[in-house]
């Protein structure tokens, strides 16, 4: 469930006018259905119903519809934030921007008092999400997958949550098994080896995270793709740090990130090049480098070893030179010991 | 005789090591100086249930959070929270439960001891570093209010704040970006897309602290640097009270400023200083590492897509705040 224009409400610092006069009073419950398909596609319904804290309906008034209507992206937005942190870097198709339902059945807790109200009709938005890009999908090994699946609306304001979600594993899907984050969430009122079922009747109630572990036999998971193709062209040391030549070799311009190793760590700079163009980067303190990295996306488009450049200049930290100086110690103490107590057998030895 | 030698030798060996050894202890803290000013900080928020039914509402409070420059404590709240929560961004926040009748008031009282230490980074170029792969990707992407691939802000950053060192970067930034500062208080967040506008040929930033921090987040992101904002309050003196009507709230325009001191700024990762806040409107200068103690941090905001409602001090579900009010006391004048 959300507040109506709940968007609005991300600022009390020096903008606090979330709640004045004029900001639509209304809820809208939120009800999702998603099915899982082996190909690694999500079809997420979202059917949403617009009413009052005192239970009454508002579905179908005419100003509200429109705003609803008018919302539509926004709403599309909230979907795929259900499966990545960046909407943009999703690809997905809109099977339903916007439509009516009037046969559809939306639940929701209307005031919180733990009792679920059953409202006719439904505005239903309908996107068919792909996860092949999704940062919220890791490979545990063949075509076995963990799929997170985020509460957006949890995410952008603590108040809301998904009221009632199901999860539907379809043809040749399995669901190996399933978590919920935080732990002290409800978990699924129903499940079965195919099918699971949230209600929730109020935000601490509501996961904020649904993790499942999928086999997903026709999914070919690739990862954030590269923005640009490009390579490296030069690698230079420079008296203020080890500078590296890039290209962009694409016909797009985009963002690549610079991976400079070296034994003492690694260092990593974004930089956005134009279609065609080069860029030398400085990398500061750099005087030893062992590998130099090209990456757009979760692809590297190129790497190569540095050669031995400088010599590494040994700096001990105070630790070692304690721990040096105290061996070297103990070595002269010892040498020094050893020395005395012969001395002193001899002195023995010579004076009985 | 030999043993007294002997120890002569150690005594000058860890007379050696000793200054090597505590620099290392220190580390990048040397390059600080700190001001530190302890705040009890008393909040109260007035709640109302303009509803015609009773509600069961679960109410969101922001807290004072722990960093390596400010330490919190919760004294006191009424009513007790439920729970505390941390959001995605590490941020810790109370939840509080009402059950209120139709028109009922309800009042949500804190009580906080913050311990802030301000402070001045003397920032060695030669010391900074670009910060880890994980660091990098996690810190510069692109969000909602920061939309790092507008190509007019592109071409601003690599023409005009381009530099190979981070330390550098920083500063170029809040150099170009106070300098165009328009101030007003703004009512909404335009994000960086619609807070850089260019008005007799120059580039402006109208808006408030939110807008001029949302443009140098999204700039530093562009150009690499690992960026974020933070929020809180800013004070204008230790001892300070604000409070807000929120049913007046919006015809107030700047006067809001003589009794409210919300406040958002940016903050950059450097290795090997890590985050180091740049709050430009602290005086109106470029302020890299400067950091008076009269911040108070309630949270950041890192990765969330369109920022957090958390920025507000208290978030009711069903209920309308209606009055927010903090009383600092610091315990110097």
């Amino acid at each position: 469930m959300r507040r109506a224009a709940a968007l609005l409400l991300a600022v009390l610092l020096l903008a606090p006018a979330p709640l004045v006069a004029g900001q639509p009073q209304y809820w809208i419950a939120l009800n999702f259905d998603l099915v899982f398909h082996a190909d690694g596609t999500v079809l997420v319904t979202a059917k949403l119903h617009p009413f009052t804290v005192s239970g009454r309906s508002l579905y179908g008034e005419p100003d509200i519809e429109k705003d609803m209507r008018e919302g539509w992206q926004q709403t599309a937005y909230e979907i795929l934030l259900m499966f990545s942190d960046n909407p943009k870097t999703l690809k997905f198709k809109v099977v339903t921007q916007f439509a009516r339902d009037d046969e559809a059945t939306v639940l929701c807790d209307v005031a919180g008092t733990g009792k679920i109200s059953r409202f006719k009709g439904a505005y239903v938005v309908k996107l068919l999400v792909y996860l092949n890009t999704s940062n919220y999908v890791s490979r545990y090994g063949g075509d076995v997958y963990e799929v997170k699946v985020r509460d957006s609306f949890t995410s952008l304001d603590p108040r809301s949550w998904i009221d009632v979600i199901s999860f539907k594993f379809a043809d040749g899907v399995k669901l190996v098994k399933y978590r919920w984050e935080p732990s002290f969430a409800k978990g699924p009122a129903k499940k079965n080896a195919t099918y699971l079922l949230w209600i929730n009747f109020n935000e601490q109630e509501a996961p904020d995270f649904y993790v499942f572990t999928l086999k997903l036999p026709r999914f070919k998971y690739v990862g954030r793709p590269a923005e640009i193709a490009g390579k490296i062209l030069g690698v230079e040391q420079r008296k203020e740090g080890l500078a590296v030549t890039v290209a962009n070799n694409s016909t797009r311009s985009g963002y690549a990130i610079v991976v400079v190793r070296t034994p003492e760590g690694t260092q990593a700079r974004k930089v956005w090049l134009w279609k065609g163009e080069s860029r030398t980067l400085v990398f500061p303190g750099v005087t030893r480098a062992s590998k130099v990295e090209l990456w757009s996306g979760d692809v590297k488009l190129d790497s190569q070893l540095v050669g031995p450049g400088k010599p590494l200049v040994v700096r001990l930290n105070g630790l070692y030179y304690l721990i040096a100086l105290l061996v070297l110690f103990a070595a002269v103490f010892t040498v020094s010991y050893k020395v005395g107590a012969r001395r002193r057998e001899r002195e023995l030895w010579v004076y009985p | 005789m030999r043993v007294s030698r002997v120890l002569a030798i150690a005594v000058i060996a860890v007379a050696v090591a000793a200054p090597l050894l505590f620099s290392q202890a220190r580390g990048a803290a040397a390059d600080f100086s700190f001001t530190r000013e302890t705040y009890i900080l008393e909040g109260r928020f007035l709640l109302v249930n303009e509803n015609n039914v009773t509600v069961h509402d679960y109410v969101y409070v922001a807290l004072p959070q722990n960093t390596t420059f400010q330490k919190s404590y919760v004294l006191y709240m009424d009513p007790k929270p439920i729970r505390y929560m941390t959001d995605e961004d590490g941020n810790r926040y109370a939840v509080v439960v009402i059950d209120a009748k139709p028109r009922e008031k309800a009042w949500i009282r804190v009580r906080y001891r913050v311990e802030v230490s301000g402070y001045v980074l003397y920032a060695d170029e030669a010391k900074a570093r670009w910060p880890s792969l994980d660091v990098e990707k996690r810190f510069t992407r692109s969000t909602g209010y920061w939309d790092v691939y507008n190509e007019t802000l592109i071409r601003l950053a690599y023409g005009e704040m381009y530099a190979d060192n981070p330390v550098t970067v920083a500063r170029n930034i809040a150099d170009w970006v106070v300098k165009r500062v328009a101030y007003s208080v703004n009512m909404g967040r335009y994000g960086s897309d619609h807070a850089l506008v260019q008005r007799y040929g120059y580039y402006q930033i109208r808006g408030d602290c939110v807008e001029v921090a949302d443009v140098y987040v999204t700039f530093a992101r562009i150009l690499g640097l690992p960026a974020r904002t933070a929020y809180g309050f800013l004070l204008t003196s230790h001892n300070q009270k604000m409070w807000l009507n929120m049913s007046t709230v919006d015809k107030e325009g700047n006067a809001l400023l003589s009794h409210w001191g919300g406040h958002m700024w940016p903050q950059v990762y450097i290795p090997p200083w890590g985050w180091i806040d740049v709050d430009m409107l602290d005086g109106m200068e470029p302020n890299f590492g400067i950091y008076s103690e009269r911040h108070v941090l309630f949270g950041v905001e890192e990765t969330k897509y369109y920022g957090t409602s958390l920025t507000s001090s208290c978030v009711p579900s069903y209920m309308t705040l209606q009055y927010v009010e903090y009383t600092f006391k610091g315990e110097t004048p």
